[in-house]
């Protein structure tokens, strides 16, 4: 019933039964799949061993790492406007989780942190205009987040808020992988 | 010619049932090992079920999520990679059901076009390039495709978990061959 007679068809085929059964996740991912289990809280993953390459910080250090993260990602912004300080780019719309429900993105904020951190370094390989596009969506990006994350600090067990807060976060990271290798080639 | 039937798949990658043992008990370490094992697989078929990394990233979470919670029901009664591949299909499926009815309930804007665009106005290049094609087809015809020719799923077990009517998971096949034929150079 689903064999193709056509011969182009039946050559599509083979081509699609040939396509690697295996393609590498983003580097990202574990991080992504510890930081929702650990959210959710629905079977736990142990502390010590949920993410055995991080190192659990006491509770006033992980509050001013956090608040560190903020700062070198404000100032990573700043850099890649150049000495616009008014400017919000690529800066997470809220660096410091100030509810548990927002520890959950804390990976995306590190990942977006250090690509706007590379990209900041490369800025003058871009042409004005690009950097203006990048910048713009970036402001739109960090805009959307800023609410969505107030929303969840409102209602923390809202999925659907959680599920907004992912895609922009992977819009953000998506846009700022592509501007460094923009800038890159 | 026949669809890739089970004998096709790879040999399971899973480590030993110890390693799954201890995830199932809750050892986070052994969890990691089963998702090294996996991730390649199961991000391949995120990838091709929707359009761009972006949103296989985040169908690929969730079935990791899934895999932890759902895990201890494991009773080792087919391999962890036929398990788990099911349970990849049916979190796909799901999701992207329930994105569907939510982009139908509200319109994009013009920036969520440009933010969210997948690569689909990159021209393809000379030779076959079906990984590039395959986001092209609209929704239907890219699951069904994906599912019964790379995945080698039957068409009816196809029906069964999309819900979706035999002849119109034929139609959605027939399509989407057409569609790639059309995409790829003569």
């Amino acid at each position: 019933m689903t064999l193709p007679v056509d011969p182009r068809e039946r050559r599509l085929d083979d081509a699609a039964r040939a396509l690697p059964r295996e393609l590498a996740p983003p580097s990202e991912l574990l991080g992504l799949v510890h930081d929702a289990i650990a959210s959710r809280q629905v079977r736990a993953l142990p502390q010590a061993a949920a993410a055995p390459v991080r190192t659990e910080f006491p509770r006033g250090l992980a509050a001013a790492a956090m608040l560190l993260v903020g700062v070198l990602i404000g100032a990573s912004g700043m850099l890649l406007v150049g000495r616009t300080p008014a400017s919000r780019v690529a800066s997470a719309p809220a660096d410091i989780p100030s509810s548990p429900a927002l520890a959950q993105f804390a990976s995306y904020d590190r990942e977006a942190r250090d690509l706007a951190a590379r990209l900041a370094e490369r800025r003058a390989t871009l042409r004005p205009e690009t950097i203006s596009v990048i910048e713009r969506s970036l402001r739109q990006i960090d805009d959307a987040l800023a609410d969505v994350r107030a929303a969840i600090e409102r209602d923390p067990a809202s999925r659907s808020l959680t599920d907004a807060a992912r895609r922009l976060y992977n819009q953000k990271l998506d846009l700022l992988r592509r501007s460094t290798a923009l800038s890159a080639s | 010619m026949r669809p890739v039937s089970a004998a096709d798949i790879p040999p399971d990658p899973s480590p030993d049932a110890d390693v799954i043992r201890r995830a199932q008990a809750g050892d986070a370490g052994a969890f990691t090992t089963l998702y090294h094992a996996h991730a390649g697989r199961v991000f391949a078929l995120c990838l091709r079920m929707s359009t761009d990394r972006v949103r296989a990233t985040e169908l690929a979470q969730d079935v990791f999520v899934k895999l932890w919670e759902r895990l201890p029901q494991f009773r080792f009664e087919s391999s962890l990679g036929t398990w788990l591949h099911r349970l990849a299909i049916n979190t796909i499926l799901e999701s992207l059901r329930s994105e569907l009815r939510r982009t139908a309930r509200v319109s994009a804007t013009d920036d969520d076009i440009l933010l969210a665009a997948p690569a689909a106005t990159a021209p393809l290049d000379v030779q076959m390039d079906l990984e590039r094609a395959i986001p092209l087809l609209a929704s239907g015809p890219r699951q069904v495709f994906v599912l019964h020719v790379v995945e080698g799923m039957p068409a009816d077990e196809i029906a069964t978990l999309t819900g979706l009517a035999p002849a119109t998971v034929r139609v959605h096949l027939h399509r989407a061959r057409r569609h790639l034929l059309t995409l790829m150079p003569q």
